[in-house]
Parts: structure tokens; sequence; C-alpha cells
């Protein structure tokens, strides 16, 4: 991913795994979802402000 | 930022210089002499980055308060004929400051909604239609050009992070006064496209229909048209103009369905929309100046958007296959600008649900996205090549042209629609 508009700022492929699983119950609905499991430190672009 | 950051973790140290010796030991970061833009910087040694520091001093914080109400209503009048009504209420105030320097307060935002739908079932097909009413009331105030982001030193004490020990940010800077904040400041919305005391009314009619031709065609088609009227005032910079502004904002969509099996769909979809330029950064409103006030374009920037996907069922119902191309170009107001740019999107998605039963799925999904935007974030707004380190990029940071993005994910499935 291009950082800057020159394009030579750059982030590398990255990833994020996350898990999740639900379980119904009648009327019941439990969801359970854990994000980012291998705990990658990811870069995101700057902020815009 | 640099590079050697991002591959590495080293990150550049360094203060600002401007007073030609450097910081006394009463002021870790110089602060005093922080400029807004063009400081001078000392760079230092490079050391390991700790990636859970923030460019924050102690006590800068965010507080908000968000109420929303919602009621549905749904009246079956016959086995064939449904009325529906939703009315949404919500009410936002909130205060950012990070002495670094940004500041956004909105006092406040409320936003209201009504929604009838006349729902009918025809014998091929769906018939939905009905009037949308919103009525949007903002005020909000922001401040982020005395943003000398590169200028601190993460290493340092963070308790000197603060413009406001700054000369030069003496009295807010070229910052005006918030009325009803005593010590806070802001840039008018003239200038930054984000600031605004404005009223936005919206009057939407509405019609969706489905069509089914036969069992392996079907034919989605829908329609929006808004009436939409802006009041906007300039809350900060005198004699606080002020100006009204009306457009009509088309919204239409169409789809063609293929079903070559019964476990098996072909979508191709098309959309076209006329959208408002809003105050994108912060808590909605609405902004739009140009050179000569109100500016119509801002009030009317399309969207163009084509989707080819298709969609599968394998392993009797419990494996579920989506893939889909994407093509769309869209004209926005960036964030914090005045100007709009064009933005173009191509993308690849693909997912697939696992569902053994009705109790458990599993999902995994990727997405590629090709994006350009016809100008980089705030070029120049930041402190220009004399706050880069050495050997770095003399560009400033911008974000554009993300290259492709893997994802995975095990999360719920979310409603599969040919839209997006």
């Amino acid at each position: 991913m291009n950082n800057n508009t020159a394009g030579t700022l750059v982030i590398p492929p990255q990833y994020t795994f996350d898990v999740g699983a639900s379980y119904k119950y009648k009327t019941w609905d439990f969801r359970a979802n854990i994000l980012n499991v291998t705990n990658e430190e990811n870069w995101s672009p700057p902020n815009a402000v | 930022m640099t590079q050697d950051l991002i591959d590495n973790g080293n990150y550049t140290t360094g203060i600002n210089v401007n007073n030609g010796v450097g910081a006394p030991t009463s002021d870790a970061q110089n602060s005093v002499f922080v400029l807004g833009g063009g400081n001078t910087i000392a760079w230092g040694p490079k050391v390991q980055a700790n990636r859970h520091v923030r460019l924050l001093m102690p006590g800068n914080d965010s507080n908000g308060v968000e109420y929303n109400l919602q009621a549905i209503q749904t009246l079956k009048v016959s086995p064939t004929f449904t009325v529906k009504n939703t009315t949404f209420w919500s009410y936002t105030k909130r205060d950012t400051i990070s002495t670094y320097y940004y500041s956004e307060i909105i006092d406040p935002s409320i936003f209201m909604e009504n929604r009838t739908e006349f729902i009918f079932k025809l014998e091929k097909g769906t018939l939905n239609t009905g009037l949308d009413l919103r009525y949007q009331r903002v005020k909000a105030y922001d401040d982020y050009f005395f943003e000398p982001a590169n200028v601190w030193d993460l290493t340092k004490d963070h308790n000197f992070i603060n413009v406001y020990n700054s000369n030069a940010f003496r009295n807010g800077g070229r910052g005006f006064a918030v009325p009803g904040w005593p010590g806070r400041f802001a840039q008018p919305g003239l200038f930054n496209g984000d600031t605004n005391d404005s009223k936005g009314t919206t009057v939407g009619p509405f019609a969706q229909g489905t069509w089914n031709a036969n069992e392996k065609f079907s034919i989605v088609g829908g329609v929006r048209y808004d009436y939409f009227k802006a009041e906007v005032r300039e809350p900060l910079l005198p004699p606080f103009p002020e100006a009204e502004i009306d457009v009509w904002l088309p919204n239409y969509n169409a789809s063609l369905v293929y079903k070559p099996t019964k476990t098996s769909s072909v979508y191709f979809t098309y959309n076209f929309s006329k959208n408002t330029s809003g105050a994108v950064g912060n808590g909605g409103g609405i902004t739009g100046w140009g050179a000569a006030g109100l500016d119509q374009e801002l009030f009317q920037q399309p969207s163009t958007l084509y989707e080819l996907g298709t969609k599968y069922a394998l392993a009797g119902n419990t494996v579920f296959l989506n893939f889909a191309v994407y093509d769309q170009k869209r004209t926005s107001k960036s964030t914090s600008s005045t100007v709009i740019q064009e933005y173009r999107y191509k993308g690849f998605e693909a997912e697939m649900n696992y569902q053994p039963n009705k109790h458990l799925y599993a999902t995994l999904s990727y997405s590629s996205i090709d994006a350009e935007a016809s100008a980089g974030f705030q070029y120049g707004l930041f402190g220009g090549a004399s706050e880069m380190p050495p050997a770095s990029p003399s560009t400033c940071s911008t974000a554009s042209s993300p290259t492709p993005l893997t994802t995975a994910s095990a999360s719920p499935p979310t409603p599969s629609s040919p839209a997006r």
C-alpha cells in the first residue's frame, strides 16, 4: 500500500486474522469474536486529520 | 514516517532547534519554539520504536455522549400489503483535544429521520416504495492547521508535547476562539471545510422492485430522488456569512440476476448517484464553501459503480462461495479540505462461508483493492522537507493508492446483497 503520493513510502502486504463463532439456541444468539488472533503489528495509512 | 520505521521499527529521534540552540532542560521537547510548519530539526539517533507509544500528552482525551432512539412500527394491512414506519433520532456532543495539536468540538449534532415504506408482494416479485425525511443540525469547530506532527520526539517527556507552550500558538495562533469554549480554538469552515454551523433537510421519495421473470432470470431496479436543502453559516470568520442551497440528488440502481442452477447465481449491478459534500472528519454537517459562496458542484458529486458477481451453494447448502469484481468512480471532498477530487476503485472480493448447521458458521474472506486518488491528502499541510529525517522521502505523509491487501477473517456473514 502506497503511503504517499510519490509511492516512495510503502506499507508491505500484511494481514489480520479474526475468528468468531456463534451458537443459536431458541431465541438466543450467542457470539464470540477474537480480533487479530495472531497479534499482528500492522501499519495503517496516516489518519488524514 | 520513514520506510525504515515501517520495515525495521527504527524511529528517528530529534527535536526542533528553531531558536538556534535546542531545548533547555526545563522543556524537553523545546515546545516554546515549535512552529506550525517549517521547523528546523536536529536529528538524533535511531532507536527501536515502542509500538504502544502514542503522540499524546498525559491528559489529552476525547469525551463524547451520544443518544439514539429508534421506533419501528409495522402494519400488515393484508397478506400482500405491509406498511412500515421507522423513526430515528440521534444526539451527539463530543470534544477532542490532542495538544500535539488537533482539536475538534461537536456541540452538538442532532439528526432525525422518518421513513415510511409501502411494501407490496406481487405475483412475480415485490415492490417497496415510500418517503424518507431527514433533518440534521450541526455545530462543529475543528482545528488542525497548526499541526506539527513530525516535530515531537516520542522518546522524550510527553508532558511537553503541547503547542499551548509555543510562542507561535499564543492565543491560538491563527485560529479563532470557539464560542462557549474558553481556551479552545478552531479554523473557519471557509478554510478547512470541516467547521460548520449547518442545517440540512432531505425529502426523498424512493421505489425498489424485484421482478422474477422466470425461475432463472430476475431484475432488480431502484430509484431514489432526494430534494436536499442546506442552510450554512460560517461560525468563526466575520462577517459570519450565511448561505442556502438546494439540489436534487438522483440515485439509480439496477441488477440482473441469472440462476443457471438452483444452487448458483450470477449478477450484474449498476448504480449511479449524486451525493452531498459533508464535513467528513467530524460528526457530519454541511460545509461546501467554494470561492464564491456555496459551490453547487460540492453538493452534487457523482458516483458510479459496476459490479459483477457470482454465488454458489455447495455441499448440501453448508458451504457458500461468493466472488465479485467491481469498478467504482466517485468524486468527493477529501478530509480536511475544501477541494473535491476524484477517486477510482477497482476490486476483487472472495468469501467462503461454512455453516454446517444452524448453530455454527465460519467465514474466510479475501479482498483486493486498487485505488487511486487524483491528489494526495493534505499535500503541503504538514511541515515540509525540513521536518523529514535524512535519507527519507521529502514528500509529506499522504494516503492513496492502496495495493492489494489480504484479509482473512471468520466473522458473522453479512446479508447477501448484490448492491454495495
